[in-house]
């Protein structure tokens, strides 16, 4: 299978091309701006292009919406650290063929590439419906989020908003470290493990209008 | 790509230690492949590295620091298993504190995740030398805050040198926690004496309380 990677953290593109290259596939293009991803993409016309979410100039999602739209025999998956709710519904809009952590094992990744390739990869819609609103809402969620203090709502609310953590630094005004642990207490008191699920209760909870995505 | 080792030079015994899978497995492949480098172990958590440095197993650990996965604390920790340890990290720090309390951890070497393969093998092996070696934005950083704290210092002293030898003997109680009544009791003064000694040392410290002053006087030994 012929791919192209991308990624601004060299280290890790140097290594995960490697370690792709040890498991079969053909790496045509090793890149670190999503302008060079698509540039590749245009060259070499692979069957799946990997590329990381967050760049300092620039988003993978663009360079995904681009590629869907010039080149789309070429699949794309979206290799990621963080988990925003915002930008998975965005790569499920796109129609992209996946999305995978960084906290995955390489045959994870492996695994989804070639589903991907296969045309078979899609992201999880499952993964979508439970994070983003459960058919059976578990009773008592709103007495969960009165647990939060006033600024911890609003840092969730942010989180509902689809804002990475900068982005609420830069709304709120407050330190990166703040935000921080603002997350870790609201997930905390959520009893949950990621920010998906934070929003997805979040949502169940006020039953309002602050849907993921909307 | 993949440079001949160095003639002669011992094998390199390396922990390998990132909280992002995805990071620890593939440097670990590529690594593994490197010639004069012996990966011992490659984890996710701290506390098992730590095992294999305490052990002895291990010449350089080279630790992720993502802001979420491993502490400064731990960095010290390490260090303090095996205090022969060379200590390495991957991070995108910028904050000049952050930055300072790394190296105090004692770390001798740095890369940034948009390092080459090539640069971070220079590193390890550098580091396992004895050498140190640091981005260079992170060497000013570093510079930039030892000068400051040089010149917090000059001012700290010039300001302490106002006292008399019994006013700094009075500060220095002061900044060893001991209490006014001991005081007295240590030099023989009534606590009507010992009162209007403190009172001399804040004006010509020019601060409004015992701890600002006794904050002055450890700035004025203090170092990085």
């Amino acid at each position: 299978m012929r791919i192209v990677v991308c990624d601004d953290d060299r280290l890790l593109l140097e290594s995960l091309s490697r370690a792709l290259e040890h498991k079969g596939f053909t790496v045509l293009a090793a890149t670190t701006t999503p302008r060079e991803a698509v540039a590749a993409v245009r060259r070499y016309r692979p069957d799946v292009l990997l590329i990381d979410l967050g760049f300092p100039d620039g988003d993978g999602l663009d360079a995904a919406r681009d590629v869907r739209r010039d080149h789309p025999e070429t699949h794309v998956v979206i290799l990621t650290a963080s988990e925003d709710p915002a930008s998975l519904l965005e790569a499920d809009k796109l129609g992209l063929a996946g999305y995978v952590g960084k906290d995955q094992r390489l045959d994870g990744i492996v695994e989804v590439l070639q589903r991907a390739a296969q045309g078979k990869g899609r992201v999880d819609k499952a993964l979508l419906r439970r994070l983003g609103g459960s058919s059976d809402p578990v009773s008592g969620e709103g007495s969960v989020l009165e647990r939060l203090t006033a600024q911890e709502r609003v840092v969730l609310g942010c989180l509902g908003d689809g804002l990475s953590t900068p982005e609420i630094v830069a709304r709120l005004g407050i330190s990166h470290t703040t935000v921080r642990s603002h997350i870790q207490a609201i997930l905390a008191k959520l009893g949950v493990h990621s920010r998906l699920q934070a929003v997805a209760v979040l949502r169940d909870g006020d039953g309002g209008p602050r849907a993921v995505g909307q | 790509m993949t440079p001949a080792p160095a003639e002669g030079a011992p094998t390199l015994r390396l922990a390998l230690l990132h909280p992002q899978r995805i990071w620890a497995e593939t440097l670990e492949s590529m690594l593994r492949s490197w010639p004069g480098i012996e990966v011992v172990m490659t984890h996710t958590t701290y506390e098992w590295t730590r095992g294999a440095v305490a052990r002895g197993d291990v010449d350089v650990a080279l630790v992720g620091l993502d802001g979420s996965g491993v502490l400064p604390q731990q960095l010290v920790a390490l260090r303090e298993a095996w205090p022969a340890l060379a200590l390495v990290v991957i991070s995108d720090a910028t904050d000049a504190g952050l930055i300072a309390a790394i190296i105090r951890a004692g770390v001798r070497g740095w890369v940034r995740p948009s390092a080459s393969i090539g640069h971070l093998v220079q590193t390890l092996r550098g580091a396992r030398n004895g050498e140190t070696w640091l981005p260079p934005d992170v060497t000013t950083a570093l510079l930039e805050r030892l000068l400051d704290a040089e010149k917090t210092r000059v001012a700290s002293r010039r300001a302490i040198s106002k006292l008399s030898e019994r006013e700094i003997e009075i500060l220095d109680c002061l900044a060893r926690g001991m209490t006014r009544e001991e005081i007295g009791r240590q030099y023989r003064l009534s606590p009507h004496t010992v009162r209007t000694h403190i009172n001399h040392v804040l004006r010509k410290l020019e601060v409004h309380s015992t701890l600002a002053a006794v904050s002055l006087a450890n700035k004025s030994r203090a170092s990085l």
